[in-house]
């Protein structure tokens, strides 16, 4: 089916909203590879061969992740006109109950995490499915915007991550998919770039530099050949959530790839995914070929002038590459070896050609911030951070997985409201964030609110949003070496103080945690990585040394006692 | 000591039996062999029977063998290959298939005639055992001229254990250009299960992309793997999380794993972004996570 115009593109929508509200039951399992990890395929498989069985009449879907990681596997059952029902930490054992009950539009209550009865999508607006009183066994359960892990969050990025099968461009489309792109064509590409200036987004991978200067700088650069490139290295330990963004939402991605390409001026766009991201690469692919097939992406899109492609380049396991010159190194073929700055890739990138790199959930806000326009947009998060953020919570606590949260949200709220707190019985001792570049924060932190300028003031970078949790047996000492032996091994080796003084800061920890350490050792530690701070050329060496300097900065008596 | 006088066929049949004799040998060769045939004639004529009875009856292995197949007195079953006789008994290793390499470089019209010259040559050689890859080496190294065997010599070192077929449909699909060479390289490996160094040369040939460079990049990114890996392949992820929740000591049970009997290849990678279900490992191609993780890996 050709999309060329807007007609074509309600009918596209109309036909996927006969997919996502079928006349029959609809069962959802979330196959994202998190939801894989705990068993999701043999849910999977037990539900399909449960239903050919039984002979019953139901559409079993593969969705992406909806970011409650923690009760994974998901499965949620939505019967014609009735409230779709979410299950949690379903197992085997589980399907043929839940299958049993189909029959009788039957609840199985003790597994049930929430019921939705309306879903309000931010581009396509409310869609209320429950048309009945709801009755009896139903009332018990929470509904989901009630549930503590959903009830402060604010779903624009996510919104339909966990709802639509990612595979299958219509389901999209039903929930207003690519009506920002057609309104972005209909649009000057000055315009846009002014939209995204004045929406005031911010790149969304870690240096929080302003998307409209970056896109502005290209567009004025001169040269008839540019390029846009999606930068999905996501390299950094503890995150996970742009593997997850691609495995459940590819077309956010590619359509905002798609209108910063017209807005821009460029006719190729090349996104960088990671090795051993193998669910995204193929749910990406099908994306390309899909939007290819529905003149969404290609020549004369949408039955305009404007024509481009998108090249998927798969990355070879260093995470050096998620630096913009080595990432375009990377994509030219050659090792991924970071470069001098300026010139900006904006003028001279990719091919020598000037280029626009974005990470992927930058992109992925795009279509949004086009439909919603840049006012709407800028009302929301903090006072130099708008929008809003996506966050993995990962390590000791207790809800943890991808939750989306309005820039300027206070910690706190993020660990007991949203993460329900430190899981067990311990308490909060450090917050890292950002990944390994970042810093270590200490739990009397937690008041802090989320957004790039506070996180840098308190010594740490909110960087592509991980946020991974320690509780109060973690020993800073051993995280510090941790993320040391990690820049260790992850140093491209081109300037020497990072190849060499990250090494020096190894066997310095080594020795402290071997009880060989001494007073002194501390003060050499900060010596060394002054040098390393100063003299690297990318981001990378610059910040190798923080997880030892917050370490010792906020944790000292850890290190203290690892002393004679 | 009789004087050996020939009859025209047995003339020019020792003619025949002396260019299959190598140039150098000819010389000391040839006195020797007129004396058997002047003894075996008596005082006849040598005719060409005289030549055949002595190549059989007087001449020890392997230099029987060889004549024999020069005077083409016995046909295969035996050891002599013909133009239509590709048979994989007498070819070991790779050598059928550089052979056939050898030829292509010959013009088409003038294959036939080369093949059958070049058995010839290979067949002494040989000297009545399977034709060898050293075998069709030498037989370049001397007779081949530049630069014809440089390209050949090349193409040798593009045989690996894969079907060289891979390579050029890989090549074929993503192009020649630097850019791609990412691409083909992750292709290769996912055919052949890791990088064996012919293929690198085979690339780096139709490419034209110096073998140092693929090197460089090969070592520098740490999803390619130069050597043949394990039959079960574990990736321990390496995140944060999955350091920090490592409580169950799975790495000490991943450890005694790979040290044991089981044919399985350890890799330590990058976050695999489960952290969420952290500690995780990937064990062909699928992530477990804690404990289902300990079981899957006692199973292998």
């Amino acid at each position: 089916m050709k999309i060329k115009n807007s007609s074509d593109l309600s009918k596209a929508k109309k036909k996927g909203h006969g997919l996502l509200f079928p006349d029959k039951t609809r069962i959802n399992v979330g196959t994202s590879t998190c939801c894989v990890a705990k068993g999701a395929d043999r849910i999977l498989d037990a539900i399909v061969q449960g239903i050919t069985s039984r002979n019953l009449d139901a559409d079993v879907v593969q969705v992406g992740c909806n970011g409650l990681c923690h009760i994974e596997p998901v499965v949620e059952v939505h019967p014609p006109a009735k409230p779709k029902i979410m299950y949690g930490n379903v197992t085997e054992e589980d399907v043929p109950r839940i299958l049993d009950l189909l029959a009788t539009e039957g609840i199985l209550e003790n597994l049930a995490v929430a019921r939705v009865e309306e879903e309000e999508h931010i581009l396509s607006g409310k869609i209320k499915y429950a048309f009945y009183p709801t009755s009896g066994t139903c009332s018990n359960i929470k509904p989901v915007n009630e549930i503590d892990f959903l009830k402060k969050q604010h779903r624009i990025i996510l919104r339909t991550a966990g709802i639509i099968n990612p595979e299958n461009i219509f389901e999209y489309i039903a929930l207003g998919g690519y009506e920002a792109l057609e309104k972005a064509l209909g649009m000057k590409p000055e315009e846009i770039v002014h939209e995204i200036t004045k929406s005031g987004l911010r790149g969304r991978g870690g240096g929080g530099f302003p998307a409209g200067l970056k896109w502005k700088s290209c567009r004025q650069a001169r040269g008839n050949e540019k390029y846009i490139i999606c930068n999905v290295s996501e390299g950094e330990p503890g995150i996970g959530m742009h593997r997850s963004f691609l495995e459940s939402d590819p077309h956010s991605v590619l359509e905002g790839i798609i209108i910063g390409a017209y807005a821009i001026g460029a006719k190729a766009a090349y996104v960088y995914i990671r090795d051993n991201y193998r669910i995204a690469l193929k749910r990406f692919q099908k994306a390309v070929h899909d939007a290819t097939e529905a003149g969404l992406l290609g020549n004369k899109i949408l039955g305009t002038s404007f024509s481009m492609t998108v090249n998927i380049k798969e990355g070879g396991g260093r995470f050096v590459c998620g630096e913009e010159t080595a990432l375009i190194s990377c994509i030219e073929g050659k090792i991924g070896e970071p470069h001098q700055r300026p010139p900006f890739p904006t003028v001279k990138g990719l091919f020598g050609k000037p280029t626009c790199i974005n990470n992927v959930e930058t992109w992925a806000n795009v279509p949004v911030i086009i439909m919603k326009g840049s006012s709407w947009y800028s009302a929301i998060g903090s006072d130099k951070s708008k929008g809003t953020k996506v966050i993995s919570l990962a390590g000791n606590i207790a809800r943890a997985g991808m939750i989306e949260v309005d820039m300027g949200t206070p910690l706190k709220e993020i660990i007991n409201d949203i993460g329900g707190g430190i899981e067990g019985d311990n308490k909060l001792k450090a917050i890292q964030t950002g990944g390994p570049s970042g810093g270590v924060l200490p739990c009397k932190m937690e008041e802090l609110t989320v957004d790039y300028d506070n996180l840098k003031t308190a010594g740490s970078m909110l960087g592509s949003g991980g946020m991974v949790f320690m509780d109060d047996n973690t020993d800073m000492v051993q995280i510090a070496r941790y993320f040391t032996d990690f820049f260790v091994n992850e140093s491209c080796g081109k300037c020497v103080p990072c190849r060499e003084g990250v090494c020096r800061l190894l066997d310095i920890l080594d020795e402290i945690l071997a009880g060989r350490g001494k007073k002194e050792d501390l003060p050499l530690l900060q010596e060394i990585a002054e040098p390393i701070i100063q003299a690297s050329a990318c981001a990378l060496g610059k910040t190798a040394p923080m997880p030892v300097l917050s370490t010792i900065k906020h944790f000292r008596e850890d290190y203290l006692k690892h002393m004679p | 000591m009789a004087e050996l006088t020939w009859s025209p066929d047995g003339e020019k049949m020792f003619e025949k039996l002396m260019e299959a004799v190598p140039e150098a040998m000819r010389e000391m060769l040839k006195p020797k062999l007129m004396e058997i045939l002047a003894a075996r004639a008596a005082g006849k004529p040598a005719t060409s029977d005289t030549v055949v009875r002595m190549v059989r009856e007087d001449l020890p292995e392997p230099q029987k063998s060889v004549l024999i197949q020069a005077l083409s007195l016995e046909k295969p079953g035996g050891k002599v290959p013909s133009a239509n006789s590709d048979s994989s008994d007498q070819w070991t290793g790779k050598s059928q298939t550089m052979f056939k390499i050898m030829l292509n470089e010959v013009p088409e019209a003038m294959r036939e005639v080369f093949r059958e010259k070049l058995l010839g040559v290979i067949c002494q050689k040989a000297q009545g055992n399977p034709f060898s890859e050293d075998h069709v080496i030498s037989v370049v190294h001397e007779i081949v001229p530049e630069p014809f065997k440089s390209s050949i010599l090349k193409k040798f070192n593009e045989l690996g254990d894969f079907d060289p077929e891979i390579i050029d449909k890989t090549i074929a699909r993503h192009g020649t250009t630097q850019d791609s060479l990412m691409y083909i390289l992750h292709d290769i490996q996912d055919k052949i299960g890791y990088l064996p160094v012919e293929a690198l040369s085979a690339v780096s040939n139709r490419c034209d992309i110096n073998l140092s460079t693929i090197y460089n990049i090969v070592t520098f990114y740490k999803s390619f793997k130069l050597h043949p890996q394990g039959k079960h392949h574990i990736k321990q992820c390496c995140g944060t999380s999955c350091h920090l929740k490592d409580t169950n000591n799975l790495s000490q049970e991943i450890e005694k794993v790979v040290s044991g009997p089981s044919d399985t290849t350890l890799e330590k990678t990058l976050c695999l972004g489960c952290c969420d279900c952290a500690p995780v490992v990937e064990i062909d191609g699928r992530i477990y996570n804690g404990e289902e993780a300990k079981v899957k890996i006692n199973s292998l």
